[in-house]
């Protein structure tokens, strides 16, 4: 056994931490046995770094017993190691450098060889000399060396990871790969969504006003049309069923007197809000039903019948193509505007409808003829 | 037979270090046959160093001054322990003195040029 004894020595008189790798314990009580052997062969006393050249020559030794011998026995296919295995090993290693009886010789059963037969000679030899027993710390040291292995290992194993051998080291704390659920709500992506359905509902409410806008045209212009309206590709778009409906807008009017129809009271001023009354059920209607209602115009018309008649202002003008703008430019203001952002589906549709008809207002030469 | 031998290598010690070579043996018969290998081994180590020890106070008694053999105290040195180990193979160097930094012998990676 040819070890450099002396680097790992070498590094001070004292305690000798240089050699040691992190066994301290093992050490420690290697030194002990060590400090007894010696005082048994008739030492008084002993340089430290004598001794720990010792500990670390020992130590070697038995690392080197066990990797002779594990080795033979891998090497005859068998994964515990035999009696015989060591043996082997104690012959390879060599107890001394004079030879055991019976070295020379090769090809004979290892049961007979020399080595055992020298271990047996120094057993026997060992008990003419009396010495203390041995100290009984050791019994302890069984639960130390092996968590020094593995630390802290019995404490994950537990927890539901018995499949994981325990010479691993632990596993970090759970937290750290354990996946749970974001608690971080992303005001963002709910202001975007927000924002686009209440881009799609203005876009319905758009285009429902714009068909009634042009229904209503329609009607003044063309003059009173029967309810079946299949002539025209624009009343077929807007009229959802085959014109089996009656449209109450486009039938004949009643004579005068046929009907009882209630005053109509004419408010001062306010005009937009007349017309926003107006509208207020169709917007109701409008939000309660989330169906397409764009070309739905005749369920909507049906539903509002308003139960006294609110002034109708007609307003002078034809331009169809701005109208979608000024909807659209108003739907963008109305957008960037903070706190309208906040308020509910039924105030936006509202709010923009006065919107229009107060852009309508200040536009009288834009708006189509009604 | 193993029985016998009152063991100064504790069982527990010679398991620790086997099983860090890779040797698994359940049989504890195998564990004390490597003690006392082990055993022995330190016993000859003893023996071949004290050897060496009784030797070198024994030689210089022409010098009447201050080493008897009986009296003096036997110190196990780093030059008996390495005359003993040379013998088994062991090649122990130990300097005498240090004139560097306690970092002289370490690693050159660790050390600071």
């Amino acid at each position: 056994m040819s070890g450099t004894g002396g680097g790992g020595s070498g590094s001070g008189s004292g305690s000798g931490s240089g050699s040691g790798s992190g066994d301290e314990f093992g050490r420690a009580v290697a030194r002990a046995a060590v400090a007894q052997a010696l005082e048994a062969a008739g030492f008084d006393c002993a340089h430290r770094s004598a001794v720990d050249a010792v500990v670390d020559v020992l130590l070697r030794y038995i690392t080197h017993l066990g990797r002779s011998a594990a080795f033979h026995s891998n090497l005859a296919g068998r994964a515990l190691a035999n009696e015989l295995d060591v043996i082997q090993a104690l012959e390879e290693v060599g107890n001394d450098t004079d030879g055991f009886a019976g070295a020379a010789a090769t090809g004979r059963c290892l049961v007979g060889s020399g080595v055992v037969r020298d271990l047996m000679a120094f057993v026997d030899s060992k008990d003419e000399v009396p010495f203390a027993r041995p100290l009984p710390r050791f019994p302890v040291q069984r639960v130390q060396p092996q968590p020094s292995a593995s630390p802290a290992a019995a404490a994950g194993r537990e927890a539901g990871m018995r499949h994981v051998p325990e010479w691993l080291p632990a596993f970090p704390d759970s937290h750290t790969y354990v996946s749970t659920e974001v608690w971080v709500e992303p005001p963002a992506t709910k202001d975007r969504v927000d924002k686009v359905e209440q881009v799609r509902q203005r876009r319905k409410a758009e285009k429902s006003l714009l068909s009634l806008q042009r229904r209503l045209a329609m009607a003044g212009v063309d003059g009173f049309r029967p309810a079946v309206a299949q002539d025209s590709a624009e009343k077929g778009k807007e009229i959802q069923a085959a014109g089996t409906k009656r449209n109450p807008f486009l039938e004949p009017a009643l004579p005068p007197g046929e009907k009882d129809v209630s005053e109509v009271d004419m408010p001062p001023e306010k005009k937009k809000l007349s017309v926003l009354e107006a509208f207020a059920p169709a917007i109701q209607a409008r939000t309660i039903r989330e169906v397409d209602a764009g070309a739905g115009l005749d369920q909507n018309q049906r539903s509002i019948v308003p139960k006294e008649r609110a002034p109708v202002h007609l307003k002078l003008g034809f331009e169809k193509k701005p109208l979608a703008a000024a909807l659209n430019s108003r739907a963008l203001d109305l957008r960037e505007d903070p706190s309208f952002l906040k308020e509910e589906a039924k105030d936006d549709k509202k709010r923009r409808a006065g919107m229009i008809l107060r852009a309508s207002m200040e536009n009288p030469q834009e708006l189509p003829q009604l | 037979m193993l029985g016998s031998v009152v063991r100064k290598i504790p069982d527990e010690l010679v398991e620790h270090y086997l099983g860090r070579s890779g040797f698994h043996c359940p049989d504890l018969r195998l564990t004390r046959l490597v003690a006392v290998a082990t055993q022995k081994f330190l016993s000859d180590i003893a023996s071949d160093s004290l050897q060496h020890c009784k030797a070198r106070v024994a030689a210089p008694i022409k010098d009447n001054k201050s080493k008897q053999p009986k009296d003096k105290r036997l110190v196990l040195t780093m030059d008996d322990l390495s005359k003993a180990l040379r013998e088994h193979g062991v090649n122990l160097k130990h300097p005498e003195y240090f004139a560097d930094s306690p970092s002289a012998g370490m690693a050159p990676s660790t050390r600071e040029e």
